[in-house]
């Protein structure tokens, strides 16, 4: 390439690249060093000591969005699975399960506090449920598992999504040829649809850990005990207006987001490049 | 052997196989079924191979009805037309795959993938994967894992249509040669009618889900019952007219195609006097003539194509056109009038398709 | 597709109780004028267009609903013009190395957090001087907006036959032209793709929103979160602008991708 069509080509990259460079690096650099600078290493650390807040609320977080991400990802296979082996009414599943992934982050979170709320429909209808079976009623307000329950309302659909456009590439001679050599159900999804497919799995799950860990929308209007942990970033920011703090618990954030990134995006270069199909 | 009886299969208000009944006779007998895409050929492999559930109508194994026997209990060798190898294994797993569901014991395992690989000729591959190999090779391995197994009978989905030509022709009697040392039945989906003449030693030829005619290659080339097999298989002229004359002890009959000018015919199935009836006859069964005869006509030659090793000859007879192909010793000017004599005419009855 | 198939059937209707449900008791707390949830828990006592008036009527939420359909278009048609030119260069192959790079590059917005980049943001925009500003509030949502954007241009450059711009140059025809003339009408359906999930990411934004706009910029998306607990549970007031916030765009993404035969793809 000539100099002068590379010059060319960065010339009309140039919009973006200062897009980026004023509203995405200069932040993150001013994070980085706010964080570094101002609020300092050992303050930083101090706040995750085992009985500082932030900390239970690291370790809450993950754990919610581990919750969270498995099962999302036990459903939204299995769906995809089913669906793929079965063949029906897939084109009704697949409009109905792409519309969670229409509905604003603010909204689902509405909706399921309006489900869950000490007299919405959930929470009644499971009380009386238990009530009947004498057990305790139950009470979800406050509670991580809240935000698992709105959380695979979203994410369950997303690992769908991923997971049957990968199942539905795998040529389905394959999955014939397996059944005529004597394979069948189990040993299908074991030996041919999982080695097959593990990379969109992956791809999805990360997706959606990310998603679930950094998302304020959800727990924000959920509320939890301890505080979600991004909730908390944005409360000592909008509350207390302490950027340096905020900063400082940024850092972790954008470390375990950016690790989960490369993987995401390594693994869905190749899964867009065809991998094995 | 296999049987199978009126099999049916509707896909909504499209018949894919509309009563298909036919009967393998030998135990080593390969059978293909031929007909353009659509005719319902794979569909019929397909309920064979028990990968689709017929409407209607049974499959009999020996004396077993295995109408309802899924695939993965039948025990048939499939090779796809894709091939479908496992991509994300190697050839030896690939081949390996049904050995060890059966659950044999390892040694056995590599005693029947190395002599698989052997038949097909592909030893020392092993470790490769699909993805490594030529098309020809993966084809190679697709026969090897469907014959590991040894299954009770091998089907092919049209195996040869992704290779290039010369290899096509090769693999061809390969194939042939590896199910008669195997003795099992093989049945063979193809639309390349060369293809089902050379390696079959019965065809069906199908069409619009129905089987038109069951026959050996040279019944179904020399006497084709239907004009849609005679157009088919091979290239034929088409002559349309009425019946004049009918001897059913010979099976000949005789049509006037236009005034003055009757042609004779083998009788394909029953034609009454006065009938219309199509006449086919072989561009390679028209000959030139020296002295007038049956079936003698005087035409004139409107175009010319060298072939190579042939010529192919546009005749005119008044306004009906034909196709004559001769020799490349055979030289004739266009405008030239020539007598030819039109041999092993057939004789369909005209029916309303 | 097997009709009459039992588990089928099962499946895609529990399915489509799960995911209507939570969307038909949104609708039921937008209409309830009356729910005291004493005795009768399940139903309101009293139901109608009450609330939907009221946020017609409040020149405040009225706003914030104007406000969050012209950011949410502005953000579309800004994206897609920052992207254009970088997704040409990438999608018809002019850049051969690098490719993985710059789609990485392209993507990066999606793994920053919103809360991590609002943190960022604050001192920046504060220097800037674009805090409460509508321009501020437009590139804030741009970021978040460019993956989409960025891939769908790219996957619509490479879709295009490079011979027709071969043609095209016979003719005489040069970069802006070529891309006038012969890109843009066979992009149509990549760029209206595009220009929705643009604006569906933009009305879906709220943290950068909260942190940079408000009080003087303020969406529905704000609105939903003041009245479904931020500052008090309303939730009627909360389900009716949830409600003007999902359906008309559920139904503009269904009538896109009826006319226009291209599926959203969102993750």
């Amino acid at each position: 390439m000539s100099m002068d069509e590379r010059l060319k080509n960065f010339l009309y990259f140039s919009p973006l690249l200062i897009f980026f460079a004023v509203v995405l690096f200069w932040p993150l650099f001013n994070v980085f060093y706010t964080s570094s600078k101002e609020f300092g290493l050992a303050n930083a650390l101090a706040l995750f000591k085992p009985d500082k807040y932030a900390w239970k609320s690291l370790i809450f977080t993950i754990r919610v969005a581990f919750v969270s991400t498995l099962l999302s990802a036990f459903f939204g296979y299995s769906i995809a699975l089913i669906l793929v082996m079965r063949k029906s009414y897939e084109n009704v599943i697949i409009q109905v399960l792409r519309v969670p992934l229409f509905v604003p982050y603010i909204v689902i979170g509405f909706i399921w506090r309006a489900l869950l709320a000490p007299k919405g429909y959930v929470t009644m209808i499971l009380n009386i449920l238990l009530t009947k079976l004498g057990f305790e009623p139950i009470n979800f307000m406050g509670k991580g598992i809240s935000i698992n329950i709105a959380h695979i309302w979203l994410y369950i659909p997303m690992i769908f999504i991923i997971s049957y456009a990968a199942l539905v590439k795998i040529n389905p001679e394959i999955i014939e040829a397996a059944r005529s050599l004597g394979a069948s159900g189990w040993v299908i999804i074991k030996k041919i649809y999982l080695p097959l497919t593990w990379r969109a799995l992956i791809t999805g799950t990360s997706i959606v850990f990310l998603a679930a860990f950094v998302g304020v929308s959800i727990p924000l209007i959920l509320g939890s005990e301890p505080t979600y942990f991004p909730v908390y970033i944005y409360y000592i920011l909008n509350q207390e207006f302490d950027i340096a703090k905020a900063s400082a618990m940024s850092m972790v954030f954008v470390a375990i987001s950016m690790f989960l990134g490369y993987i995401y995006f390594t693994l869905s270069i190749r899964l867009r490049r065809g991998g094995y199909q | 052997m296999l049987k199978v009886v009126n099999l049916k299969k509707y896909y909504g208000k499209t018949r894919a196989v509309d009563g298909v009944t036919f009967e393998l006779k030998r135990k080593d007998e390969f059978f293909s079924l031929l007909g353009p895409s659509g005719c319902g050929k794979t569909t019929t492999l397909r309920i064979i191979a028990g990968l689709i559930k017929p409407d209607e109508g049974r499959v009999y194994f020996g004396n077993e009805d295995i109408t309802d026997v899924p695939v993965e209990k039948r025990e048939v060798g499939f090779v796809f037309q894709s091939y479908a190898l496992f991509p994300h294994m190697t050839v030896f797993e690939n081949v390996a795959f049904g050995l060890k569901l059966k659950k044999l014991p390892e040694e056995e395992i590599r005693k029947r993938v190395k002599e698989a690989l052997e038949l097909v000729g592909l030893q020392g591959l092993e470790d490769r994967y699909p993805r490594q190999l030529s098309g020809g090779q993966q084809q190679r391995v697709a026969i090897a894992r469907a014959i590991a197994v040894h299954p009770k009978m091998l089907l092919f989905d049209e195996p040869l249509s992704n290779l290039d030509a010369k290899l096509r022709e090769r693999v061809r009697f390969e194939l042939v040669e590896l199910q008669k040392k195997l003795k099992i039945p093989a049945i063979y989906v193809t639309h390349d009618q060369a293809e089902a003449l050379v390696i079959s030693d019965r065809i069906a030829v199908m069409n619009r889900g129905r089987i038109e005619q069951i026959g050996t290659p040279y019944e179904i080339y020399k006497r084709p019952k239907t004009p849609f097999v005679a157009d088919f298989i091979g290239i034929s002229n088409f002559l349309e007219g009425r019946v004049v004359g009918v001897d059913n002890e010979k099976g000949i009959a005789t049509v006037e195609i236009k005034e003055g000018i009757s042609l004779e015919g083998f009788l394909s199935r029953n034609v009454h006097k006065g009938s219309k009836a199509i006449i086919s006859i072989r561009p390679e069964n028209i000959r030139l003539a020296q002295k007038e005869g049956v079936n003698v006509v005087e035409s004139k030659v409107v175009k010319k194509t060298f072939l190579g090793d042939s010529y192919d000859y546009r005749l005119v007879l008044g306004d009906i056109e034909l196709r004559m192909k001769t020799g490349p010793e055979v030289e004739l000017e266009v405008g030239q009038i020539v007598k030819v004599e039109l041999k092993e005419c057939i004789v369909f009855p005209k029916e309303r398709r | 597709m097997k009709r009459g198939d039992k588990v089928g059937i099962i499946l895609a209707s529990l399915l489509a109780f799960y995911i209507f449900f939570p969307l038909g008791v949104m609708i039921l707390e937008s209409l309830a004028t009356q729910w005291y949830r004493i005795q009768k828990w399940w139903a309101p006592e009293k139901v109608g267009i009450k609330w939907y008036v009221q946020v017609f009527q409040t020149p405040e939420i009225f706003k914030a609903i104007w406000m969050t359909f012209v950011i949410a278009i502005t953000v579309a048609v800004f994206v897609i013009l920052l992207n254009l030119l970088p997704a040409y260069v990438i999608g018809t192959g002019k850049i051969k190395f690098g490719r993985d790079f710059f789609e990485t590059f392209g993507s990066i917005p999606q793994t920053v957090p919103a809360v991590a980049l609002g943190v960022g943001m604050l001192p920046v925009y504060s220097r800037l001087g674009w805090l409460y500003t509508f321009h501020g509030i437009v590139l804030a949502h741009s970021v978040g907006a460019v993956p989409y954007v960025f891939r769908n241009l790219t996957n619509g450059f490479a879709s295009i036959d490079p011979e027709l711009e071969e043609a095209a140059k016979v003719f005489g025809a040069k970069g802006l032209t070529i891309i006038r003339k012969v890109y843009l009408p066979l992009l149509k359906p990549y760029l209206a793709a595009a220009g929705v999930l643009a604006f569906a990411w933009s009305i879906n934004e709220f943290v950068l929103t909260m942190l940079l706009g408000y009080p003087t910029i303020a969406t529905i998306a704000v609105k939903v979160y003041q009245n479904a607990g931020g500052y008090y549970w309303a939730p009627h007031l909360a389900g009716a602008l949830s409600t003007l916030l999902v359906v008309p765009s559920l139904i503009l993404i269904f009538l896109l991708e009826k006319y226009t035969g291209i599926s959203l793809q969102r993750v």
